[in-house]
Protein backbone atom coordinates (compact mmCIF):
# COMPACT_ATOMS: atom_id res chain seq x y z
CA UNK A 1 0.00 0.00 0.00
CA UNK A 2 1.37 3.55 -0.90
CA UNK A 3 1.68 6.23 1.54
CA UNK A 4 1.15 9.81 0.27
CA UNK A 5 3.75 12.10 1.34
CA UNK A 6 3.93 15.92 0.46
CA UNK A 7 7.22 15.08 -1.17
CA UNK A 8 5.92 12.11 -3.47
CA UNK A 9 6.35 12.91 -7.51
CA UNK A 10 3.49 11.70 -9.80
CA UNK A 11 4.65 8.77 -11.63
CA UNK A 12 6.99 9.85 -14.36
CA UNK A 13 8.75 12.69 -12.61
CA UNK A 14 8.45 16.03 -11.26
CA UNK A 15 6.42 18.75 -13.78
CA UNK A 16 7.86 22.13 -13.00
CA UNK A 17 4.69 23.68 -10.96
CA UNK A 18 4.79 27.21 -13.58
CA UNK A 19 1.59 28.61 -12.29
CA UNK A 20 0.94 30.46 -8.74
CA UNK A 21 -1.76 32.13 -7.02
CA UNK A 22 -3.49 32.45 -4.11
CA UNK A 23 -6.64 30.90 -2.94
CA UNK A 24 -8.28 30.07 0.40
CA UNK A 25 -5.33 30.98 2.47
CA UNK A 26 -2.96 28.94 0.89
CA UNK A 27 -0.29 29.46 -1.89
CA UNK A 28 -0.80 27.48 -4.86
CA UNK A 29 1.35 26.09 -7.14
CA UNK A 30 0.14 24.15 -10.15
CA UNK A 31 1.83 22.41 -13.40
CA UNK A 32 -1.07 23.72 -15.29
CA UNK A 33 -3.15 26.77 -15.78
CA UNK A 34 -5.90 27.88 -13.57
CA UNK A 35 -7.59 30.52 -14.88
CA UNK A 36 -9.57 31.40 -12.09
CA UNK A 37 -6.81 31.67 -9.31
CA UNK A 38 -6.23 35.00 -7.48
CA UNK A 39 -2.71 36.41 -8.52
CA UNK A 40 -1.00 36.79 -4.98
CA UNK A 41 0.46 40.36 -3.91
CA UNK A 42 4.30 41.00 -2.39
CA UNK A 43 2.20 39.74 1.09
CA UNK A 44 0.95 36.31 0.57
CA UNK A 45 -0.19 33.66 3.30
CA UNK A 46 2.67 32.63 5.26
CA UNK A 47 5.05 30.35 3.73
CA UNK A 48 4.37 26.83 5.28
CA UNK A 49 0.50 26.75 3.84
CA UNK A 50 0.92 26.10 0.69
CA UNK A 51 0.29 23.46 -1.84
CA UNK A 52 1.07 21.72 -5.34
CA UNK A 53 -1.05 20.62 -7.69
CA UNK A 54 0.31 18.15 -10.42
CA UNK A 55 -2.48 16.83 -13.08
CA UNK A 56 -1.58 12.67 -13.69
CA UNK A 57 -3.28 10.85 -16.48
CA UNK A 58 -6.79 8.68 -16.12
CA UNK A 59 -4.23 5.49 -16.04
CA UNK A 60 -1.75 7.11 -13.83
CA UNK A 61 -4.37 8.46 -11.05
CA UNK A 62 -6.41 4.83 -11.46
CA UNK A 63 -2.95 3.46 -10.43
CA UNK A 64 -2.33 5.87 -7.83
CA UNK A 65 -5.61 5.49 -6.39
CA UNK A 66 -5.78 1.49 -6.55
CA UNK A 67 -1.84 1.78 -4.81
CA UNK A 68 -3.68 3.83 -1.79
CA UNK A 69 -5.45 1.52 -0.27
CA UNK A 70 -9.37 0.80 0.39
CA UNK A 71 -11.25 3.73 -0.16
CA UNK A 72 -14.73 4.86 2.12
CA UNK A 73 -17.04 6.81 0.92
CA UNK A 74 -17.97 9.75 3.28
CA UNK A 75 -19.53 12.42 1.34
CA UNK A 76 -21.86 11.97 -1.87
CA UNK A 77 -24.27 14.09 -3.86
CA UNK A 78 -26.42 12.83 -6.42
CA UNK A 79 -28.57 14.19 -9.11
CA UNK A 80 -32.18 14.29 -9.54
CA UNK A 81 -31.94 11.22 -11.55
CA UNK A 82 -29.66 9.67 -9.18
CA UNK A 83 -26.91 9.52 -10.78
CA UNK A 84 -23.77 10.35 -9.07
CA UNK A 85 -22.64 14.32 -8.73
CA UNK A 86 -20.04 14.40 -6.13
CA UNK A 87 -18.30 11.86 -4.45
CA UNK A 88 -15.47 11.98 -1.54
CA UNK A 89 -13.77 9.29 -0.57
CA UNK A 90 -11.80 8.64 2.36
CA UNK A 91 -8.46 7.06 2.24
CA UNK A 92 -5.49 6.04 4.30
CA UNK A 93 -3.38 8.98 3.55
CA UNK A 94 -5.47 11.30 2.17
CA UNK A 95 -8.87 12.29 0.17
CA UNK A 96 -10.48 11.29 -2.97
CA UNK A 97 -12.88 13.89 -5.53
CA UNK A 98 -14.64 13.13 -8.13
CA UNK A 99 -17.23 15.06 -9.38
CA UNK A 100 -19.02 14.09 -12.84
CA UNK A 101 -17.75 15.89 -15.75
CA UNK A 102 -15.34 17.67 -13.09
CA UNK A 103 -12.63 15.73 -12.91
CA UNK A 104 -10.95 13.23 -9.89
CA UNK A 105 -8.49 14.63 -7.22
CA UNK A 106 -6.72 12.93 -5.01
CA UNK A 107 -5.61 15.01 -1.73
CA UNK A 108 -2.98 13.72 0.49
CA UNK A 109 -3.78 14.40 4.37
CA UNK A 110 -1.78 17.40 5.45
CA UNK A 111 -3.22 18.90 2.06
CA UNK A 112 0.02 20.05 0.87
CA UNK A 113 -0.33 17.89 -2.38
CA UNK A 114 -3.32 17.25 -4.91
CA UNK A 115 -3.07 15.52 -7.79
CA UNK A 116 -5.62 15.89 -10.38
CA UNK A 117 -7.13 14.35 -14.01
CA UNK A 118 -9.61 15.90 -16.50
CA UNK A 119 -12.41 14.30 -17.10
CA UNK A 120 -13.14 12.41 -20.32
CA UNK A 121 -14.70 15.29 -22.12
CA UNK A 122 -13.62 18.49 -20.08
CA UNK A 123 -15.41 21.59 -19.88
CA UNK A 124 -14.24 24.64 -20.10
CA UNK A 125 -14.56 25.23 -16.90
CA UNK A 126 -13.94 22.10 -15.42
CA UNK A 127 -11.55 23.28 -12.80
CA UNK A 128 -14.34 24.40 -10.77
CA UNK A 129 -14.24 21.37 -8.91
CA UNK A 130 -11.01 22.05 -7.87
CA UNK A 131 -12.33 26.14 -6.12
CA UNK A 132 -15.44 24.04 -5.14
CA UNK A 133 -14.41 21.51 -3.07
CA UNK A 134 -10.53 20.47 -3.62
CA UNK A 135 -8.34 23.44 -2.15
CA UNK A 136 -11.13 24.40 0.51
CA UNK A 137 -10.53 20.79 1.82
CA UNK A 138 -6.57 21.26 1.38
CA UNK A 139 -6.70 24.54 3.38
CA UNK A 140 -9.02 23.17 6.05
CA UNK A 141 -6.28 19.97 6.51
CA UNK A 142 -3.74 22.98 6.96
CA UNK A 143 -5.65 24.17 9.92
CA UNK A 144 -7.70 27.12 8.29
CA UNK A 145 -11.60 26.65 8.39
CA UNK A 146 -13.75 27.21 6.02
CA UNK A 147 -17.75 27.99 5.95
CA UNK A 148 -20.33 28.01 3.74
CA UNK A 149 -20.59 31.67 2.71
CA UNK A 150 -19.77 34.76 0.45
CA UNK A 151 -17.73 37.24 1.24
CA UNK A 152 -17.17 41.00 0.66
CA UNK A 153 -14.70 43.73 1.27
CA UNK A 154 -16.02 47.07 2.59
CA UNK A 155 -13.32 50.05 3.52
CA UNK A 156 -11.03 47.03 3.79
CA UNK A 157 -13.06 45.18 6.19
CA UNK A 158 -14.13 41.66 5.20
CA UNK A 159 -18.11 41.19 6.02
CA UNK A 160 -19.65 36.97 5.18
CA UNK A 161 -23.00 36.45 4.20
CA UNK A 162 -24.05 32.57 4.88
CA UNK A 163 -27.88 31.85 3.98
CA UNK A 164 -29.75 28.15 3.47
CA UNK A 165 -29.05 27.49 -0.46
CA UNK A 166 -31.60 29.18 -2.40
CA UNK A 167 -32.16 32.65 -0.05
CA UNK A 168 -29.83 34.79 -2.46
CA UNK A 169 -26.43 35.05 -0.73
CA UNK A 170 -25.00 35.00 -4.39
CA UNK A 171 -27.35 37.70 -5.65
CA UNK A 172 -26.68 40.28 -2.51
CA UNK A 173 -23.17 39.49 -3.06
CA UNK A 174 -22.82 40.32 -6.34
CA UNK A 175 -25.08 43.27 -6.00
CA UNK A 176 -22.92 44.77 -3.46
CA UNK A 177 -19.80 44.14 -5.60
CA UNK A 178 -21.77 45.58 -8.05
CA UNK A 179 -22.44 48.97 -5.93
CA UNK A 180 -18.49 49.03 -5.14
CA UNK A 181 -17.60 46.23 -2.56
CA UNK A 182 -14.49 44.05 -3.17
CA UNK A 183 -15.13 40.84 -3.79
CA UNK A 184 -13.50 38.13 -1.72
CA UNK A 185 -15.09 35.16 -2.09
CA UNK A 186 -18.61 32.99 -3.15
CA UNK A 187 -20.10 29.70 -1.81
CA UNK A 188 -16.78 29.13 0.21
CA UNK A 189 -15.04 31.19 2.89
CA UNK A 190 -11.77 30.34 4.51
CA UNK A 191 -10.73 31.74 7.55
CA UNK A 192 -8.32 31.97 10.06
CA UNK A 193 -8.89 32.91 13.64
CA UNK A 194 -6.13 34.01 15.72
CA UNK A 195 -5.68 35.74 19.14
CA UNK A 196 -5.98 39.07 17.75
CA UNK A 197 -8.96 38.57 15.78
CA UNK A 198 -10.36 36.19 12.38
CA UNK A 199 -9.23 36.61 9.25
CA UNK A 200 -10.93 36.06 5.95
CA UNK A 201 -9.40 35.27 2.52
CA UNK A 202 -9.99 35.43 -1.24
CA UNK A 203 -11.44 32.16 -2.91
CA UNK A 204 -11.81 31.24 -6.80
CA UNK A 205 -12.06 34.66 -8.79
CA UNK A 206 -15.41 33.25 -10.35
CA UNK A 207 -18.96 33.46 -9.56
CA UNK A 208 -22.18 31.83 -11.30
CA UNK A 209 -25.24 33.70 -11.22
CA UNK A 210 -28.50 33.80 -12.04
CA UNK A 211 -29.43 35.18 -15.28
CA UNK A 212 -32.65 36.96 -14.36
CA UNK A 213 -30.44 38.44 -11.21
CA UNK A 214 -27.48 39.76 -13.83
CA UNK A 215 -30.54 41.17 -15.46
CA UNK A 216 -30.98 42.83 -12.54
CA UNK A 217 -28.13 44.79 -12.37
CA UNK A 218 -28.10 48.14 -13.50
CA UNK A 219 -26.17 48.00 -17.13
CA UNK A 220 -23.50 51.21 -15.91
CA UNK A 221 -22.80 49.08 -12.58
CA UNK A 222 -21.93 45.06 -14.47
CA UNK A 223 -18.37 46.11 -15.85
CA UNK A 224 -17.69 46.14 -11.86
CA UNK A 225 -18.58 42.56 -11.97
CA UNK A 226 -15.76 41.57 -14.22
CA UNK A 227 -15.50 40.07 -17.04
CA UNK A 228 -18.25 37.70 -18.13
CA UNK A 229 -16.75 34.12 -18.96
CA UNK A 230 -17.74 31.22 -21.75
CA UNK A 231 -20.38 29.49 -21.31
CA UNK A 232 -20.74 25.57 -21.59
CA UNK A 233 -23.06 23.26 -20.92
CA UNK A 234 -23.71 24.23 -16.61
CA UNK A 235 -23.80 27.64 -18.20
CA UNK A 236 -27.64 26.74 -19.34
CA UNK A 237 -28.73 28.22 -15.98
CA UNK A 238 -26.15 30.59 -14.65
CA UNK A 239 -24.02 33.21 -15.85
CA UNK A 240 -20.61 33.08 -14.71
CA UNK A 241 -18.29 36.35 -14.60
CA UNK A 242 -14.99 36.46 -13.08
CA UNK A 243 -14.94 39.70 -10.38
CA UNK A 244 -11.68 41.54 -9.76
CA UNK A 245 -10.84 40.18 -6.35
CA UNK A 246 -8.71 41.19 -3.28
CA UNK A 247 -5.47 39.21 -3.22
CA UNK A 248 -4.73 39.17 0.78
CA UNK A 249 -6.74 38.04 3.91
CA UNK A 250 -8.75 40.98 5.12
CA UNK A 251 -10.29 41.11 8.68
CA UNK A 252 -13.44 39.42 9.02
CA UNK A 253 -15.47 42.20 10.68
CA UNK A 254 -19.08 41.08 10.64
CA UNK A 255 -20.86 37.65 9.52
CA UNK A 256 -24.70 37.97 8.32
CA UNK A 257 -27.04 35.26 8.41
CA UNK A 258 -29.86 35.40 6.00
CA UNK A 259 -32.95 34.32 6.51
CA UNK A 260 -36.09 34.42 4.18
CA UNK A 261 -39.62 33.62 5.06
CA UNK A 262 -43.22 34.28 5.48
CA UNK A 263 -42.37 35.38 9.28
CA UNK A 264 -40.33 37.90 8.52
CA UNK A 265 -42.60 41.01 8.30
CA UNK A 266 -39.71 43.11 7.87
CA UNK A 267 -36.25 43.41 6.70
CA UNK A 268 -34.17 43.45 9.91
CA UNK A 269 -31.14 43.37 11.17
CA UNK A 270 -30.64 41.64 14.81
CA UNK A 271 -28.17 40.62 17.42
CA UNK A 272 -27.48 36.48 16.72
CA UNK A 273 -26.97 35.05 20.47
CA UNK A 274 -27.31 31.46 18.84
CA UNK A 275 -24.33 29.29 18.24
CA UNK A 276 -26.57 27.10 15.53
CA UNK A 277 -26.33 29.34 12.41
CA UNK A 278 -22.64 29.42 12.76
CA UNK A 279 -22.70 25.44 13.19
CA UNK A 280 -24.35 24.85 10.55
CA UNK A 281 -22.34 27.00 8.18
CA UNK A 282 -19.50 25.12 8.49
CA UNK A 283 -18.19 23.93 5.12
CA UNK A 284 -17.18 20.03 4.33
CA UNK A 285 -19.11 18.26 6.95
CA UNK A 286 -17.47 15.09 6.23
CA UNK A 287 -14.59 15.97 8.39
CA UNK A 288 -15.38 13.76 11.53
CA UNK A 289 -12.02 12.77 12.62
CA UNK A 290 -11.88 14.00 16.45
CA UNK A 291 -9.01 16.32 16.05
CA UNK A 292 -10.69 18.13 13.47
CA UNK A 293 -13.84 18.43 15.13
CA UNK A 294 -12.41 19.31 18.28
CA UNK A 295 -10.13 22.19 16.25
CA UNK A 296 -13.37 23.25 14.43
CA UNK A 297 -15.59 23.66 17.09
CA UNK A 298 -12.03 25.81 18.86
CA UNK A 299 -12.17 28.01 15.66
CA UNK A 300 -16.05 28.26 15.50
CA UNK A 301 -15.98 29.34 19.26
CA UNK A 302 -12.83 31.88 18.48
CA UNK A 303 -15.30 32.96 15.50
CA UNK A 304 -18.14 33.75 17.96
CA UNK A 305 -15.90 35.39 19.95
CA UNK A 306 -14.46 38.19 18.14
CA UNK A 307 -16.86 38.39 14.92
CA UNK A 308 -19.76 40.32 15.27
CA UNK A 309 -23.06 38.16 14.13
CA UNK A 310 -25.98 39.75 12.51
CA UNK A 311 -29.20 37.92 11.80
CA UNK A 312 -31.00 39.34 8.91
CA UNK A 313 -34.74 38.32 8.22
CA UNK A 314 -35.81 39.06 4.65
CA UNK A 315 -39.40 38.95 3.76
CA UNK A 316 -40.69 37.22 1.06
CA UNK A 317 -40.17 38.92 -2.16
CA UNK A 318 -37.57 41.39 -1.27
CA UNK A 319 -35.05 41.78 -3.44
CA UNK A 320 -31.76 40.90 -3.23
CA UNK A 321 -30.71 44.43 -4.23
CA UNK A 322 -33.18 45.71 -1.50
CA UNK A 323 -30.95 43.09 1.03
CA UNK A 324 -27.55 44.63 -0.62
CA UNK A 325 -28.64 48.01 -0.10
CA UNK A 326 -29.93 47.42 3.47
CA UNK A 327 -26.75 45.53 4.48
CA UNK A 328 -24.30 48.01 2.95
CA UNK A 329 -26.21 50.74 4.70
CA UNK A 330 -26.11 48.89 8.00
CA UNK A 331 -22.32 48.41 7.44
CA UNK A 332 -21.96 51.98 6.84
CA UNK A 333 -24.09 53.15 10.27
CA UNK A 334 -21.20 51.01 12.28
CA UNK A 335 -24.19 48.94 13.12
CA UNK A 336 -22.54 45.28 12.78
CA UNK A 337 -20.50 47.06 15.71
CA UNK A 338 -23.40 47.58 18.24
CA UNK A 339 -24.25 44.14 18.31
CA UNK B 1 -40.04 21.40 42.39
CA UNK B 2 -43.51 19.99 41.49
CA UNK B 3 -44.61 16.43 42.83
CA UNK B 4 -45.25 14.97 39.47
CA UNK B 5 -41.71 15.70 38.04
CA UNK B 6 -39.57 12.66 37.63
CA UNK B 7 -37.14 12.21 40.97
CA UNK B 8 -33.38 12.27 39.92
CA UNK B 9 -30.47 10.27 41.89
CA UNK B 10 -29.35 11.79 44.58
CA UNK B 11 -26.64 9.39 45.25
CA UNK B 12 -25.08 11.27 42.36
CA UNK B 13 -24.35 14.13 45.23
CA UNK B 14 -21.45 11.76 46.72
CA UNK B 15 -19.87 10.91 43.09
CA UNK B 16 -17.41 12.78 41.18
CA UNK B 17 -17.99 13.47 37.36
CA UNK B 18 -15.94 13.91 34.25
CA UNK B 19 -15.74 14.21 30.62
CA UNK B 20 -15.51 11.28 28.49
CA UNK B 21 -12.50 11.14 25.99
CA UNK B 22 -14.68 11.64 23.00
CA UNK B 23 -16.33 15.09 24.61
CA UNK B 24 -15.18 18.30 24.06
CA UNK B 25 -17.11 21.77 24.55
CA UNK B 26 -16.57 25.44 24.20
CA UNK B 27 -17.45 28.51 25.58
CA UNK B 28 -19.31 30.54 22.78
CA UNK B 29 -20.58 33.98 23.49
CA UNK B 30 -24.06 33.53 24.87
CA UNK B 31 -23.77 29.51 25.34
CA UNK B 32 -21.29 26.66 25.76
CA UNK B 33 -20.99 24.25 23.32
CA UNK B 34 -20.81 20.49 24.21
CA UNK B 35 -19.32 17.63 21.07
CA UNK B 36 -19.58 14.31 21.24
CA UNK B 37 -16.75 13.70 19.03
CA UNK B 38 -18.28 10.01 18.60
CA UNK B 39 -21.66 11.04 16.98
CA UNK B 40 -20.44 14.29 15.54
CA UNK B 41 -23.97 15.89 17.35
CA UNK B 42 -23.60 19.21 19.33
CA UNK B 43 -25.45 20.32 22.53
CA UNK B 44 -25.89 23.67 23.58
CA UNK B 45 -26.50 24.61 26.85
CA UNK B 46 -27.33 28.55 28.85
CA UNK B 47 -24.57 30.10 30.64
CA UNK B 48 -25.47 28.44 33.90
CA UNK B 49 -25.02 25.29 32.77
CA UNK B 50 -21.63 26.31 31.27
CA UNK B 51 -20.88 27.42 34.37
CA UNK B 52 -22.68 24.13 36.34
CA UNK B 53 -20.23 22.29 33.87
CA UNK B 54 -17.46 23.56 34.47
CA UNK B 55 -17.55 23.44 38.37
CA UNK B 56 -18.31 19.95 37.60
CA UNK B 57 -15.22 19.18 36.14
CA UNK B 58 -13.34 20.45 38.63
CA UNK B 59 -14.79 20.13 42.15
CA UNK B 60 -13.88 16.61 44.12
CA UNK B 61 -17.62 15.88 44.05
CA UNK B 62 -21.09 16.85 42.84
CA UNK B 63 -22.07 18.15 46.43
CA UNK B 64 -19.01 20.47 46.26
CA UNK B 65 -19.86 21.89 43.05
CA UNK B 66 -23.33 22.06 43.87
CA UNK B 67 -22.02 24.22 47.25
CA UNK B 68 -19.46 25.98 45.07
CA UNK B 69 -22.20 27.16 42.37
CA UNK B 70 -24.90 28.53 45.47
CA UNK B 71 -22.29 30.36 46.80
CA UNK B 72 -21.42 31.93 42.85
CA UNK B 73 -25.24 32.24 42.35
CA UNK B 74 -26.22 33.22 45.63
CA UNK B 75 -29.21 30.31 45.36
CA UNK B 76 -30.07 28.31 48.57
CA UNK B 77 -28.12 25.04 48.44
CA UNK B 78 -30.98 23.01 48.03
CA UNK B 79 -32.43 24.68 44.83
CA UNK B 80 -28.81 24.07 43.41
CA UNK B 81 -28.30 20.94 44.20
CA UNK B 82 -31.88 19.61 42.76
CA UNK B 83 -31.08 21.45 39.57
CA UNK B 84 -27.97 20.57 39.94
CA UNK B 85 -28.83 16.72 39.51
CA UNK B 86 -31.34 17.33 36.85
CA UNK B 87 -28.56 18.95 35.28
CA UNK B 88 -26.16 16.04 35.67
CA UNK B 89 -29.30 13.76 34.78
CA UNK B 90 -29.88 15.02 31.46
CA UNK B 91 -26.00 15.36 30.61
CA UNK B 92 -25.80 11.97 31.91
CA UNK B 93 -28.17 10.19 29.51
CA UNK B 94 -27.06 12.12 26.71
CA UNK B 95 -23.38 10.25 27.58
CA UNK B 96 -21.77 13.95 27.67
CA UNK B 97 -20.39 13.08 31.51
CA UNK B 98 -19.87 10.18 32.72
CA UNK B 99 -19.30 9.04 36.64
CA UNK B 100 -15.60 8.51 38.05
CA UNK B 101 -15.43 5.05 38.97
CA UNK B 102 -13.29 5.29 42.73
CA UNK B 103 -13.17 1.14 42.31
CA UNK B 104 -11.93 1.25 39.02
Amino acid sequence: MTTLEATDSPPGGEPELRHRGVAFGLTVEASFALPNLVVGDAVGPPSSRRTSIQRLSRSAMSALKADLGPSRLVFERRFPNDRPMLLVDRLPSGYGIWGARHGRYIVSSDGHSIWSTAPRRAQPHWQRLLFAQVLPLAATLQGLECLHASCVSLDGRAFALTAPSGTGKTSVCLHLVAAGADFVCDDVLAVESGPDGVVAYPGARFVGIDPKEFARIPPAQRPLLGTQLASDADSRFKIFVEPPAVSHGTPLSGIYFLWRGAAARKLEFRSLADARPLLASRFLAYLTDPPQLTAQLAALANVADKVPMIEVSIPDGTSAADVAAALQDHVARGRHDLV
Amino acid sequence: MSTSEPSVDQSLLDTSIRLPQNVVYREFPHETVILNLDTGKYHGVNPTGGEMLRVLQAAPSVREAAAQLAETFGRPLETIQADLLTFCSGLLERRLIEVVDDDA
